[in-house]
């Protein structure tokens, strides 16, 4: 009944979840969202599971900018408080803080684009499809976010997966 | 900043995110939980839509009438199985299902018994019943009855397992663990292999060996085993209604608790959030959990997680897991997440963890709520702080002191 959906679970969290700490800015939301965003996949798989992809990016989003807005009346907690680092990754930490700085500065929609974009690597036109908007509105979004970010993270250097840039 | 650098530096802020073990079995408990949709969503329904809000569930105009509920093997075939003709027993199985369900409940018509047969175990039953169609906007569902399975109670009457909803597109709990290993299952779920027991591999992982279920003539299939298992076509778990009903909360049979402790020394070289990388947790690591068994666990039972650091900063983790079967296994993961099985374990002993580290790395012990204090030979006793520990590789003997219980005293070998 639920073919696939294992396969789809084990192969695609982790991705699932990067895209939603960067929509959220919190690990355990992030979690959170990706669990429910699942959970309701599983109850409607025999219709999603032909673009199970699309349909999760959608949901995350919907959901990531929902909470945004539910949370927009209160500070967002401290990242330090959840997400502590493991001491031998502080570069990482530095470029951690510093990108989730930057996107929580950017509003919701212009988040998701630039993480879609960048993060996930979509074509434009799915982006468009997971923000429900046309084409010209993810390019218009994603170039501002861009702006932003640059702006933000000019000084911040890079650490790569075999060391420092 | 190149668009290049864009991309590396959104990678590089999450690259320690990993899937959390066990996310995979939350997500279908998880789901599970919405698919079966307790009695208590239906009855905040029910105020939402006699409040008026637009919000939530809503049945359409008319009440619902317009909505065509889908056809349903449960509710429009004929009673099958070998009790079908027996009108006393499937009247008593109708008057406890009222009664479960109670008033309130948006039910139409009569309750049908859609299975009925002996078992060992004594009479069986499966009953389901139409209701007022309801459609949920955000989750685009229509919920047209609610179903579940009898079995027999104290006094050998029936009494209802679990009660599901009948959602279009969803499939409802195929079977019963009628206890004592007894299981009943219809051929609703398709083509389902059987295993009845399980076994431990030489590195602790779980084997299971599946045959394929024979059903009768009613498409019904009676099968007993110790630490019974289905699994559907495809790898998929065939829901039971005594499983979903403890995940939906109508029950509230005992669960298995993970105790985790950091020991000292542990918090230098591990997640200071708690939890384990990917890997460490054998709960996440397939073949470790029996991914297709019913597993009822006695309450007090507990698994354990226990991370630390050696005198040398090696980190490592001690792990019990168990399926309820009182032979708990124990793992050791020393330097890497590698695991060493150690065997099985009494969840019962006085000390029920006790692991010496090779090399002289010292002894782990643990027992949950308990004061410890250990000694060397023939040396003072020395006290422990929490009810897990490193000790140094030298301790012979721990003294174990549960709440309410003498003192225990257990040799740590050497």
């Amino acid at each position: 009944m639920r073919d696939g959906f294992d396969d789809f679970v084990r192969g695609r969290t982790t991705g699932l979840l990067r895209t939603a700490y960067l929509l959220t800015g919190d690990r355990h939301a992030a979690e959170d969202l990706v669990q429910e965003v699942l959970e309701q996949m599983y109850v409607r798989w025999r219709r999603v599971s032909g673009s199970p992809d699309a349909y999760a990016r959608r949901s995350l989003v919907n959901r990531a900018t929902n909470r945004w807005r539910r949370r927009g009346r209160r500070p967002e907690a401290p990242l330090g408080h959840h997400d502590v680092a493991e001491p031998d990754h502080s570069d990482g930490v530095v470029v951690r803080d510093a990108v989730l700085e930057a996107l929580r500065g950017l509003p919701p929609r212009q988040r998701a684009a630039v993480v879609l974009r960048y993060l996930d690597d979509l074509p434009i036109v799915d982006v468009a499809r997971a923000l429900d908007c046309s084409e010209g509105a993810v390019k218009s979004n994603t170039s501002r976010g861009l702006d932003r970010l640059r702006e933000l993270l000019g000084p911040v250097a890079v650490p790569t997966e075999g060391g420092d840039r | 900043m190149t668009d290049t650098d864009i991309r590396d530096a959104l990678a590089a802020a999450t690259r320690h995110i990993t899937a959390p073990p066990g996310l995979l079995d939350r997500v279908r408990a998880g789901g599970r939980r919405r698919v079966v949709r307790r009695r208590t969503l239906v009855a905040a329904g029910l105020a939402t839509a006699a409040a008026g809000a637009g919000a939530g569930v809503w049945w359409g105009p008319g009440g619902g009438d317009d909505v065509a509920p889908p056809a349903s093997d449960r509710l429009d075939r004929p009673t099958r199985g070998d009790l079908a003709g027996d009108t006393g027993y499937l009247a008593a199985v109708r008057n406890e299902w009222r009664r479960y369900v109670g008033s309130g409940m948006p039910t139409r018509g009569e309750p049908h018994v859609v299975w009925a047969g002996r078992t060992p175990a004594g009479p069986v039953a499966l009953v389901a019943q139409r209701t007022r169609p309801v459609v949920v906007p955000g989750a685009g569902q229509i919920e047209y009855g609610l179903t579940g399975w009898a079995t027999p109670g104290g006094d050998g009457a029936p009494r209802v397992e679990s009660m599901e909803s009948m959602l279009t597109g969803a499939r409802n709990a195929a079977g019963v663990l009628a206890g004592g290993g007894l299981l009943v299952v219809l051929d609703e779920a398709g083509p389902v292999g059987f295993s009845p027991d399980l076994e431990y591999r030489a590195d602790g992982a779980i084997r299971r060996t599946f045959r394929p279920v024979a059903f009768d003539a009613d498409g019904a299939a009676v099968l007993r085993g110790p630490e019974p298992a289905l699994r559907a076509a495809g790898g998929a778990r065939v829901d039971l209604a005594r499983i979903t009903a403890l995940a939906a909360g109508e029950r509230s049979e005992p669960f298995v608790r993970m105790l985790e402790r950091t020991l000292p020394g542990g918090a230098a070289v591990w997640p200071a959030a708690g939890g384990v990388p990917d890997g460490w947790d054998l709960r996440g690591v397939p073949g470790y959990e029996d991914d297709f068994g019913y597993h009822l666990f006695h309450a007090g039972d507990v698994t354990w997680l226990l991370r630390g650091a050696t005198a040398d900063g090696r980190r490592f983790v001690v792990q019990t897991l168990t399926v309820g079967d009182r032979r708990d296994r124990l793992f050791l993961l020393l330097g890497v997440p590698e695991p060493a099985y150690l065997g099985t374990v009494d969840p019962s002993a006085p000390l029920p963890v006790r692991v010496r580290l090779p090399d002289g790395r010292g002894v782990v012990v643990a027992a949950e709520s308990a004061a410890l204090r250990y000694r060397a030979g023939r040396g003072p006793w020395l006290p422990v702080r929490g009810d897990a520990a490193l000790l140094p590789a030298a301790a012979t003997e721990a003294e174990v002191t549960r709440p309410g219980r003498p003192p225990q005293r257990v040799p740590l070998g050497s």
